[in-house]
This record gives structure tokens, sequence and C-alpha cells, in this order.
């Protein structure tokens, strides 16, 4: 599914615009995580990430982990500065009002799918 | 929906049976931020978390919450362990991660039927 | 009342959460659960986390009577460089160590201000940092607001009783040439204000009245209704009005009505999803009051949203804006939001009198600035859905429609209980259509991004609206009231000081006043 198919039937709020390259990827995964170490050692390449972590520093290890976009649950919304980062370096943001359990039970019903250990 | 049939549905394993495995849950919540989890944990809810600190059951004894999943396959830290047993609190661990956990979770307790809540 | 201490050592993650855990055992020995319990141990943790996080040590003082439970949390440690900063919801100090396991959300401190019903922070750079919230057992406390926002000038009062027709939930007597408010029945409207022609109820006196020279110099914001503005005469426009403002020091001048915007959109589109119409806008609090005392049934179609006064007020930290309500219900919002932080209120009138003092005297009517910002672009008259009414009478009725389910056909309702919303205050000389055409020529905007929350607790019916607690002696109560009733003249006259024969009658049953009478009652005498 590409962006779009998921942004839109979950209602999302896009925090950024959305480069057309992004529209080009097949996203089947997504990483649930509010700890960054954990999203550079675990999240899959490609997925999007789900998380209320709105620290600067979520930009830059979404980066590093190849993140196709990053969606803030939970009414959590970052800064301006973080949304002009994520937007210099092309990488999507959303934000949902919805919980992250609620939010990861909608994608999953989308067929996106998390990881075994 | 009783907690057994929350477990099987995520492959869980509890690691520290207390008897209150037949205990109702009403709702999840997946975090890993300390005072997200305080204010949403309560007496029909259940954890879902990548900390594995003993600070979990302290937090799940304040709130009277009755389950923690600790998800990615990681190890608790013996701590957790301790604490847990003294405050009554399950502890499972799941090989799945979060996100994975959370989309059967919430399609176990919610159905197919992507509304809900 | 219970005291107690419990001491925190900093640094210790591994038991860390004790001393909140020694206070759960002993509340839940006394009986303490459910919500009251789950806001104690959300501030009591959160406090202790804080000490454990960044302080070498501190303690957990407790005290708990029948009304309320305190907390002060004591800590000796690097105390805060910057509480404005560290109330803002995300700002953490807190380690790296702290962050891996979960800590370091920055939410601490607003999340204890959020639990508890009373809060306050001191700090000493180097010395240590102290917290201290209270929670109420009960809600009462909170609520016994009504009518408090309301001064009456006794000595003005020649016996009219022009005032005891137009409250609209018939709060107002006059007994013994004393005009007198029952608490449980004023919705702190306008209507008494605007009707005494001596100025016999005003806005009370308000501390903070020299908040200036207080200020700790530098930037001060000041949010005033836009009406004040408008009130100086056809010579002295908006925007002079404004300068002898940042004269007196305030250097950023907003406006309540800049949430009213945003209020709007929020009300039309949580609407749009709802089933049964019309919405009730929290526009204007005194309506919010009238419902939840007179048309209970209708709390559940009030959009669950704050007013536009309590939105002004969350958008800073603590201390740093003054606040101008523009009637008494905003001042009691006002009020009850200062029980959680220090909140500086002017009364409109001091102001007025300040910006008199700094005007120049010049005499020029200034030119009509051509272009008119049309300020009613977001309001409802353009829009079919919404139903915008203004004056406690319409709004009485309307509501009394909506009970009868005849006002479907509309989606919103924005009422006001002002003539023109806030610029029909009568706490402001000017006529509200002046003002507003005064407003609307400045071409100076109040649109601006701002948010609007979510009402914390619900709106709910008020309590003391019943005959008794009890249902059988409240029986009795109103068939005796009944009785009484038919007994008098019924003719409404207002000589005995009550609005209504009814109103007399309930206030003979429900003992209010000693010697109560009607002078014309055909029987002469009333039991």
């Amino acid at each position: 599914m590409n962006l779009n198919q998921i942004t839109v039937p979950l209602d999302l709020q896009a925090l950024t615009p959305v480069p057309q390259e992004s529209l080009k990827s097949d996203i089947t995964q997504a990483h649930a995580s509010d700890l960054l170490s954990d999203v550079l050692a675990n999240a899959p390449a490609g997925g999007v990430l789900l998380t209320i972590q709105v620290h600067l520093n979520v930009i830059a290890v979404a980066l590093h982990a190849m993140q196709a976009a990053v969606i803030f649950t939970s009414g959590m919304v970052p800064e301006e500065a973080v949304r002009e980062r994520a937007m210099a370096e092309g990488l999507p943001l959303f934000a949902t009002k919805q919980s992250t359990f609620d939010t990861a039970g909608k994608l999953y019903a989308l067929g996106i799918r998390g990881q075994h250990e | 929906m009783k907690l057994e049939q929350l477990i099987e549905v995520i492959e869980a394993r509890i690691l520290q049976p207390c008897g209150r495995e037949g205990i109702e849950i009403a709702r999840v919540f997946a975090g890993d931020k300390m005072s997200a989890l305080l204010e949403r944990a309560g007496p029909q809810t259940m954890l879902v978390t990548n900390l594995v600190n003993a600070q979990l059951a302290c937090v799940a004894e304040l709130m009277d919450c009755p389950a923690l999943c600790l998800v990615g396959g990681a190890e608790p830290d013996p701590h957790l362990l301790e604490a847990a047993a003294r405050a009554e609190t399950v502890i499972l661990v799941c090989r799945l991660d979060m996100f994975e956990t959370c989309g059967r979770l919430h399609r176990r307790l919610y159905g197919d039927d992507s509304q809900q809540p | 009342m219970i005291t107690s201490c419990f001491p925190i050592a900093g640094g210790r993650f591994e038991d860390a959460g004790a001393a909140s855990r020694k206070l759960k055992e002993q509340l839940k020995q006394i009986g303490i659960a459910g919500q009251i319990m789950r806001r104690i141990m959300i501030a009591a943790y959160e406090a202790e986390m804080n000490v454990v996080i960044h302080a070498c040590k501190g303690n957990l003082w407790t005290r708990l009577d029948g009304e309320r439970f305190s907390m002060e949390v004591i800590d000796e440690g690097p105390g805060i460089t910057d509480l404005h900063l560290a109330m803002k919801p995300g700002y953490s100090t807190a380690s790296a160590e702290a962050r891996q396991i979960g800590f370091g959300a920055g939410m601490g401190l607003p999340n204890i201000e959020k639990a508890s019903d009373l809060f306050e922070v001191n700090s000493h750079v180097g010395k240590g940092t102290r917290v201290r919230a209270t929670i109420f057992l009960k809600t009462q406390q909170v609520e016994q607001s009504a009518g408090r926002s309301l001064s009456i000038q006794m000595e003005r009062c020649v016996g009219c009783f022009d005032c005891l027709k137009a409250c609209p939930t018939r709060a107002l007597r006059v007994w013994n040439r004393q005009p007198h408010i029952l608490p449980a029945l004023c919705i702190e409207c306008t209507a008494c204000i605007e009707v005494c022609r001596r100025g016999v109820f005003e806005l009370p006196a308000m501390q903070n009245s020299n908040d200036l020279e207080e200020s700790s110099g530098g930037a001060h914001t000041l949010v005033i209704p836009r009406a004040l503005l408008t009130q100086f005469g056809s010579k002295i426009p908006p925007e002079t009005v404004l300068a002898a403002l940042r004269n007196l020091g305030y250097r950023d001048i907003r406006f309540t009505e800049e949430w009213d915007s945003e209020l709007r959109r929020m009300v039309r589109h949580y609407a749009a999803e709802r089933e049964v119409h019309p919405v009730i806008s929290p526009i204007c609090p005194a309506v919010i009051s009238l419902v939840e005392s007179q048309f209970p049934s209708l709390i559940p179609q009030i959009a669950p949203f704050v007013t536009p006064i309590q939105a002004a007020v969350e958008a800073w930290a603590p201390d740093t804006a003054t606040f101008v309500p523009a009637c008494p219900s905003q001042h009691t919002q006002l009020e009850r939001a200062n029980l959680s932080a220090r909140l500086r209120i002017i009364n409109p009138a001091e102001l007025s009198a300040r910006i008199l003092s700094e005007l120049p005297l010049q005499a020029d009517t200034p030119a009509r600035n051509q272009k008119s910002s049309d300020q009613r672009q977001s309001s409802g008259k353009n829009d079919p859905a919404v139903l915008e009414a203004w004056g406690v009478k319409n709004v009485v009725e309307i509501l009394e429609q909506t009970e009868r389910g005849m006002t479907g056909d509309f989606q919103v309702l924005e009422l006001s209980c002002c003539e023109n919303g806030c610029y029909g205050t009568p706490l402001f000389q000017e006529n509200p259509y002046m003002a507003e055409k005064r407003w609307a020529s400045s071409g100076l905007e109040c649109e601006r991004p701002v948010e609007v929350s979510s009402v914390k607790q619900p709106y709910q019916a008020r309590a003391g609206m019943r005959l008794d607690a009890d249902m059988d002696r409240a029986i009795e109560k109103l068939a005796r009231i009944d009785e009484l009733t038919a007994k008098l003249p019924g003719r409404d006259c207002g000589v005995c000081g009550a609005p209504t024969c009814s109103s007399l009658a309930e206030d003979i049953v429900l003992e209010r006043c000693p010697g109560l009478e009607c002078p014309f009652s055909p029987t002469g005498e009333i039991p």
C-alpha cells in the first residue's frame, strides 16, 4: 500500500506535505516505540513509525532507520522546529488523536504487519 | 475479555503466574513513556511496553493494573519480577514486536471492524 | 486529620516509588478509592520520581482530612532554573539513563497540575524544590462560586425592583430594600447589571490590581475583550487605546475573541459528526451555567470544549499574562482557574480608568479606515445551520424550544447572554453596535492560530437545585409550594421582594428569609 492508502482511511492529519517520492514506496510494515534506541535497533526499513516521542531526535533516528513516515499518536504534535527538519529531509509526518494501540489496530486491519523476534 | 484469551492470540508466555490470569481486560494501552503508562493504567487495563524495568510494576501497583506485557522478546529485569510478585501483577512476555502485538490484540478485542473504538 | 512523612532517596531507581506505595497502603485503609485515589497516585508518583531523577533526597509530606488531601514534596537538589520551561509539556532535563527506562517525558509537573485541584511549585536554584498539590475529596468546593462574581452595592438600591424581573433564573430578591442573590440559582449573566440604573451590581474588587508594579519587567501579556478598545468615544479609535495600553506596560495585547473563532470551527466540526442536533456552543459561560442549572437535559448537547476565556487562560504559564473579564461569568471562570495558578485579573473599569489617564488630549475624529475587516466572516450570520442569538430572554426561549425538540433544524446554537456578544456587556458603556462597528473599521485583526481544548471534567448538572436531598421530603415541599402559590394573588407584582408569587411560595417553604409575606394576600396571613 502506498502512504495515502494508509493515511486517508485512518484520517491522519498531515503535519508536513507529502513528497511525491514517498508515494511511490510500498508500505507493508510498521513499528511502534517511544524508545529511540529501540527504533534504531529494530524498526524495519521502509515501514511507518508510531510514537508519542516528539523530541527533535526522533527525526534523525527515523531517517537513520529509513522509516517511510512517522505517525505521532495520542494527540502529541511536535514543535515547529521538528516539523521543519522533517520537511527539509523529505520525511512525512502525521498526527492522530488516537492512541498507539488503536492506530496499530487500524493499520493491522489494513494489512500492515509488525515483526517476530 | 479474559486475559487468557488475549494471551493466546499474541503467543505470549506468563512469566510469573499469580492467580489472576482469569481477570477481565477491557482495554489495552501501549507505550514506553512512564508518565503515559501511569495515566492510562487501571484495574481493567493491560499495559504493553518495550520497557523492562522494575518501575513498571510500581506503576501497575499504584494504579491497580493487573497485567503487563513485555514485547519484542525482551528479558525482564529480575527486580521487575520481584516487584510484580509483591504487587500481584501478571507479567507476560511476547516475542512479537509492539506493533504486531497491538494489531492482534486490537483485532481480538474489537473484531475486524476497524471503526472501533 | 492524618499527617505523614515518607522519605524519598534521590538517584536510586531500584526502590523508587516506595513512598507512593506506602501512601497508597495508608489511603486504602482509610477507604480512599476510585478516581480520587488515581489522582493522588499520579500526583505522588510523578512528584516522587522528580526527586529520584533530579534531586539528592526529599520527603513526601501528606495531610488528609474529611475535605481534602494535600501533599508537599520538598527536596534538596539543584532546583529548577526556569519554572516556565519546566511546566511546559515535553520539556525535560532528565538524564539519558532516566530516558532509557521511560522517564523524562517532560510531563511530570504538568501531570501533577492536571491531577490536582490546587497546585504550586517553588524552587531555589542550588537548594531545592517544593511541589504542593491538593485534591478535594468532594467537588463542591469548586462549585460554590455562583453569585460570587457579583458584588452588591446596597446603599445605591432605591427599591425600584427592576432587577427582580430581569433575572432569567429568578435568582434575585429584594428584602428590606436590600438586594440578595440566591447563589444556587444565579448564572452570572449580566441581566441585573444591565437593568439597574443605580449601579447596584458590579464585579467584585479584584486582588492583583497593582500587578504592573509587581511585574518582573519585560514583556507582559494582556488579554482583553475587543470591546474594551471601542469604549472611549468617536474621537479615540481602537489603535489609540492600544497605544495607551502599551504605554501602561503591556507589550503584547491579545483578544479573548481570538479563541472564539477557533471554538466556532471546532464546534461546527463536532456538530457535523453528531446525530443529535442542535449542539450548544460553549461560547458564553453564562449560557453554560444556565443550561447546567435550568436545562440539565440539554447538558449532553453542549460541545465538550472549554469556553474561550478558559482556552485563553490555558495558553499561558502561571503569572505571565493578565486577564480582563467582560462579565461576572468570565470572572468566575478566571477565579476558578486561579485556584491552581496565580492568575492576574484586572477589573475592566479600573483598566479603563488607567487608559483614560494615558490617552492624548486630541480632538480630531480619526478618518474611517477604508478597509473594514468583516468580523462576521466566521460567525453564524452566514451559515444557515448555525443559530446565533443574544439576550437572556431569547436564550431562555430558545433553550425551552430545544428541550421540546423544536430546534433540530439547526446544527449549532451560538447563544450569548449579552446583546451582540461581548460587545453588549454592561460593564462597558458603549452601545454594542457602535462598539462593533468601531472595531470593524479599525482594521485590527483577531484571527490567530490558537488552541481550544476539551473540558477536563464534563459539564454537569448543578448541585443544590433540588428542593431537598431526600426524595420524599422534596415531593412534600413541592406540594406545599403549589398549595401556597394557589393562595397568593398570582399577579407577580414583586412588591414582596420576590419576582413571582411562586418564587415567594418557594422562599417561604424553603425558609430562605424570616418574615416573608405577601402584602396583598386575600387571606391576610401566610402559614
